[in-house]
Order: C-alpha cells, then structure tokens, then sequence
C-alpha cells in the first residue's frame, strides 16, 4: 500500500532511529507529519498560539516517548493521538474556545470499525449525518473520527461528560432511525 | 606571518622525567603540526599552550598575552579551543548536553545562543544524527568528534589539539582535515598527531619535538627534503642503513647510506620524519 | 485504496474552505495515505512550521535540570551557574553513598561503643571534608583539562561546588547527629568542620582540591584516631571549650584571608 520510494525509510524506521536519539530522523517525521497535524488541529481550536504549542508539544512527546510506540497500526494515527489529547489538554488549562468544524463523514471513508463503533452498518450514512444538528454532529466526530474517550470530548467541545454521553446515545437513536 | 604563540626556552619536569628541555619556537596562523615519538614532550608542550600547565621555566606567550599572568590568562582562554589527549566526559552526558556544559564554561550565558552554537559545531563534526546519545556509549571515533565540537566552540582564534586524527577511520580522517583546514584560515591550529600524512596533507608548518626539544621547524617539503637522496629500494635487506623495512610490494626500504644496487626514491614526508628521528615510532609503524 | 485527495481539495481542505463529508474523509485518509499526506502537509503554512520546529528542536536538545540544578535555581543560582555545580562528581549516587556509609557508621558507633563518641566527634566533621575532595579536579573531575582552558573562572567553580558539597553532606551530618545519644557530642562536629572546610579552601589556591581536602582530613583526623586506638581520651579533649574556640578562630582566620583575595573577589561578581 505504501508509495514511500524504497530509499525512504518507511515511518516505523524513523520513529525507531528517534528512540535511539537520532535527532535527524526526527526532523523527517516533522517534515512529514506536522504540516497535516497543524492544519488538523486547527480544525479543532479557533486559538492559533495554543495549536502552535501543541503541535510543539506533540513533537517533542515523539522524541521522548518514540519507544513507546508498539509498532502496531499506522504512526501518523499515533503521532495524532497525541496531538489530539494534548489539545484536549491545553484546552483544559486555558479554556479557550473551540472551533469544531461540520462534521460530515463520507461514506468512502467510513471503515468497518467505525460503523460498528456507530451501531450501523448500512445505508447512505454521508446523508445521514449531514442530517444530524451540528451538536451530534460534534459529538460524533470527536469521538468516533478523532479517537476521543467521552471525558476528552468533553473537555475538546467544552461541554460536560454527560452532556457527551446524551448526546452520543441520541446521535445513534436518529442514526440507526434513520438507516434502518 | 604574524606570530600566534610564541614558545622560548621552555622547560618541565615531571618527577624524573624532563618532559620539555628547552624548547622554543614560534607559529602563526595556518596549521601547525607536531610530531614526534611517544614522550617526547607533545602533550605537555599542548598544555602548557592550552594554559593547563604551566612551564618551570622559560617564557611563553599566546597572542602576546602571558599565561602566567591571570587577567591575560583569561583573555588568552576567551580565544582557545582545546582537545585534550584523553577528554573525559561525564556519566549520563548527552553529546549535546557535554558541548553545552562546554559552552557555559567558555561564558555562553544566553541560552538561545549557546544552543544554537552548540548545534552549530555539532552539524560541523557531522554528528547530529546522535546527538541525544550518551557520549559514553559511542565509538571512539565519535567521542573524539564530540571533544572537537566542544573545542570548535565561539570559532577560537587558536586551536590546540592533541591527537585529533587518533581513533578516525579514513573517511573521518578527510572530513577531519577539510574541518581543520577551514579553522586554519585566519587563525591558528596546532596540532600534534602521530600520522605524517596528517602533516603532509594539513600542514602549513611542521614542529618535530624529541626528548623535549625542537629538532626541527619548516615547512612540510623542507621535512621530506632532509632525506632527499637518502632513501633506497633493493630487492634484500643489506648494508648499514639508519632504517630498513620491507615494503608491500616485498621490497626492502632503506634509509641512510645507498646499499649496492638499490634504487634512490623519491622520499616522503615520513621518511624525512624517520631520518630526524632516527628511529621508528612505534604508533606510526603500528 | 481508490479514493484520494486531489489537489484542489488539499489547497481547500488547508484553506477551511471544505466543509460537509469531504473535509472529514481527507481527515480519516490522511492517517493512513502517505502521499495525500504529504499532499496535504505541502498546503501548511511553511513559516509558523519553521518556527514550531526551531521550538521543538530548543526542548529536545535542551538538557534536562536535574532535581539538585532545580534546588540551587530555587535558591537563586543562574541557571548557567547550576549546570556546572550539579555536575560535581561529589553529587553523583556512588559519592553520596559512601559519605552516606561513613555517617550511619559514626552514628551507629556512637551509640554502641564507649569509643563511639569519640569516634563520631573524629569523623562527623571530616565527611563534608571528603565532600570537597570530590568537587573538582584533576582525576575527580571527567573534564577537568577542558574546565581548567576555559575562561569561566576555577576559583568560582571550586567555591560554588565546595558550597554545594558542604552542604548537602551537612545535612546529611545533622541527619546523623540527631541519632547520638548526647546534645552535646551531636553539636561539637560543627566548629571544628567549618575550620578544615575553610582551611581546604585557602589550600587549594596552591594545591589541586583533593590534595588540599585529603591532606586536611589526615591531618585532623590520623593523630585523634591513633590515640583513640591508644586507648587515650579523646573526647573531652574535642568537646572543651579551648577546642572550640581554636576551631572557631581558625574558621575565621581561613575565611578571612580567602576573601581578602581580590581574584577571589572577582570570581565571584560575575553576572
């Protein structure tokens, strides 16, 4: 699957060379990832400092905590996990507002987890969600795209955990009605 | 040539031993380098350079500054950049880490500044790729880059360098001289090595120390010409040449007085070296 | 995999102009699509990257504070100035333990033994002593030759190691202190180690620190501990009142000569 040149090293090499202390394959796996982290981000924050610093943040916990990475699944999932939670994070110590875009999932893209993570399975779930107010919107993306537990969305959309939950619960409802 | 430092009549003792008797001689700016067999006062004559040591007797002088004297002293530190013999570095040290403990010793208080300074000399030894890595657990031929790193620091006006080229595998080696030659542009590099042809590729200038004395300074083709005529191929070993070793290609190499039917060669650098000596240096040889 | 993102959705993804599913498929195919990565990642702005990666690179090379450069900056130490202190070979683990071992032995001693007291009394005031000698130079210190070349001034490093030392083994001799079973014995460490840490430190203008310290030691401690062996009396001799006082007048004397020293002076002015 992967078009990496074969003279490239593949993300796993970098990432292990990182862990050895190799400053230099930390600048490729910035070269690689951080351009799509920011722009992600973002996404995510109407607060352009805080993306900053947690992009800075985000890069910095690759240099010291690349051992930690079990080399399963891809790392741009991993190296996103930790920039997510760390927005999250910076979020939670200086609440500022957060930008959550329109949430919409093309079909094309839905994997089989995520529909099961959803409860559906079948029908036009791209319409679906376009048809679903932009607070379950938001509470969807968060947690099923971007990989956050309930407290983390929370915390990311500026709402309590509950309030997450409900809306999770809701979201689901209108979705299976409406695939059915 | 405008003099950089200024040695005269230097003399120390360690215990018995006369390290330095009466040595003088005076470099400028371009690559010097020292040769010389085991003992022969090198590393004592680079500390005492280095303002480590200090001589029993006799005057010494670095950018007309006098060690001896503590506020000239430290100016004379302000400009130095030193690779001992034998560099330790601390348990635990990051390569990057030990050359930023070594730039808060040359005074680098900003800390923008020195990082960026310790980057640079880093990038310059090419040894950014393990830059995290404790220096302890590296080669010998990296821990020696990560001295001369710390030694290239705020670009010294005067580079003293014990053994620079001791423990690098060729390719190091000419990365090394391309480094040295460039920080001897304008300035001043004295280095001691036991590979003449470290010398002859590097050096401007060439100081041949023995038993604590200069027994020769000029310039490298002066040094080959001292054993001008004087080196032979034959097919056997024979006569009473000073120095006779068998070559690889199964020839004998002669120095000294032409035994019969030999060929005079050219000489090199290390015979003309091995001619002032009179004898082999065992690390050269080795 | 098919579908991939096309340039103009790259450009627009970046610009926030995409919305609705197309904004959230890039999102997901992008983690795992290397090409349509890098498309995208060609769109982020170059510079504010240039700029988070000059930080990145300033928090990963820079040196991690120990606890102890954290103690002396709470105390005012310029950052700089503990860096060079935190790493006197006295403050690594292997140092500390055994100063730590020479101390619970005098403590333990003091309480088991009839010679204990005296032998507390001997050794309590030589461990910041010993301290000193693993502050700094040659053989003790890995970079002692590069130190000694450069300008930072040796007179400063000595002191504001020395001081650190002192300190830190200290504490530990009043840790121990608080187990000896007398108040009085428990105290009377403490005049006579500043007078050999004092004098330590006007010798080392002329000798490394380590002679100095290890000559100073010996000197106080090998007679005291030769007539302890002898069976002589040792402690009341150490807890007099002329005892103290000639420790407290040679303290004074050191100190004072030491800081009449204008290269002292200077040294210790910087910054």
């Amino acid at each position: 699957m992967s078009t990496v040149p074969s003279t490239e090293p593949t993300d796993a090499v970098l990432l292990r060379q990182v862990a050895d202390g190799d400053r230099r394959a930390l600048e490729q796996l910035y070269a690689r990832h951080a351009g799509w982290l920011l722009v992600r981000l973002g996404r995510r924050c109407a607060d352009p400092g805080l993306v900053d610093e947690v992009v800075q943040d985000t890069f910095v916990a690759v240099w010291r905590s690349a051992r930690r990475y079990t080399g399963r699944g891809e790392v741009a999932a991993w190296i996103w996990g930790i920039g997510v939670r760390r927005l999250v994070d910076g979020l939670r110590r200086t609440p500022r507002a957060a930008v959550v875009a329109e949430p919409q999932l093309a079909s094309v893209e839905m994997s089989a987890e995520e529909r099961v993570l959803l409860g559906v399975q079948y029908g036009d779930l791209a319409g679906a969600l376009d048809r679903l107010s932009p607070e379950l919107r938001a509470v969807v993306q968060s947690t099923v795209l971007d990989g956050l537990t309930t407290a983390e969305a929370g915390r990311l959309l500026g709402i309590p955990q509950g309030t997450v939950k409900s809306r999770m619960k809701r979201a689901r409802e209108v979705l299976r009605e409406e695939l059915a | 040539m405008t003099s950089a430092a200024v040695v005269n009549d230097v003399r120390r003792r360690y215990g018995r031993t006369q390290a330095l008797d009466g040595a003088s001689f005076e470099i400028g700016t371009g690559v010097t380098g020292l040769l010389g067999p085991n003992g022969a006062g090198k590393t004592t004559l680079l500390r005492i350079l280095a303002t480590v040591a200090a001589p029993d007797s006799g005057a010494v002088s670095v950018f007309g500054r006098d060690p001896a004297v503590a506020r000239e002293r430290v100016e004379i530190r302000r400009r130095l950049g030193y690779l001992p013999q034998d560099p330790g570095f601390q348990r635990g040290f990051s390569v990057f880490e030990f050359i930023d403990y070594v730039a808060i010793l040359k005074e680098m208080t900003n800390r923008r500044e020195r990082h960026d300074e310790v980057r640079r000399v880093i990038d310059a030894v090419d040894l950014a790729s393990v830059s995290g890595k404790r220096v302890r657990a590296l080669s010998g031929g990296m821990r020696r880059r990560t001295a001369l790193a710390a030694a290239l620091l705020r670009d010294p006006q005067f580079l003293v360098l014990d053994e620079p080229t001791a423990g690098l595998d060729p390719e190091q080696r000419l990365r090394f001289r391309d480094l040295v030659s460039r920080a001897g542009e304008g300035r001043a590099v004295l280095l001691s090595t036991h590979q003449t042809e470290d010398v002859a590729a590097l050096c401007q200038d060439v100081v041949v120390l023995d038993k604590g004395r200069v027994l020769f300074h000029g310039a490298p083709a002066e040094l080959t010409a001292v054993a001008a005529d004087r080196v032979w191929v034959a097919d056997e070993r024979r006569g009473d040449a000073e120095l006779v070793w068998r070559t690889g290609e199964g020839r004998f190499r002669h120095l000294g007085s032409p035994p019969n039917g030999a060929d005079l060669v050219v000489p090199t650098l290390e015979d003309g070296y091995l001619m002032l000596v009179g004898r082999f240096d065992e690390e050269a040889a080795a | 995999m098919s579908w991939h993102v096309p340039e103009q959705l790259a450009v627009a993804y970046v610009d926030g102009a995409v919305q609705g599913a197309r904004a959230a498929s890039v999102e997901a195919h992008i983690l795992t699509c290397p090409d349509c990565r890098s498309r995208v990642s060609a769109e982020a702005p170059g510079d504010r990257l240039a700029d988070i990666w000059s930080g990145v690179v300033d928090e990963v090379d820079a040196p991690r504070r120990s606890w102890g450069e954290r103690v002396l900056g709470a105390i005012g130490l310029p950052e700089t100035d503990a860096r060079l202190v935190a790493a006197a070979p006295t403050l690594r683990l292997s140092w500390l333990s055994s100063l730590t071992a020479v101390m619970v032995f005098a403590a333990w001693a003091s309480n088991s033994t009839d010679r204990g007291i005296p032998l507390f009394l001997i050794l309590a005031p030589v461990v910041p002593v010993l301290a000193v000698a693993g502050a700094y130079g040659p053989r003790v210190d890995p970079t002692y030759e590069i130190s000694v070349a450069s300008p930072y001034p040796t007179l400063r490093l000595v002191l504001l190691r020395s001081a650190t030392v002192v300190a830190a083994s200290g504490v530990l001799a009043v840790v121990a202190s608080a187990f000896v079973p007398n108040g009085r014995v428990a105290a009377a460490w403490l005049l006579p180690c500043l007078a050999l840490v004092s004098l330590t430190l006007l010798l080392a203008r002329w000798v490394a620190l380590p002679v100095a310290a290890f000559a100073v030691a010996a000197t106080y401690a090998l007679p005291l501990l030769v007539a302890l062996v002898d069976g002589r009396e040792v402690s009341s001799a150490l807890l007099s009142p002329a005892a103290q006082w000639t420790a407290a007048a040679v303290a004074l004397a050191a100190l004072t000569v030491m800081t009449a020293d204008p290269h002292l002076r200077a040294a210790m002015r910087r910054n």
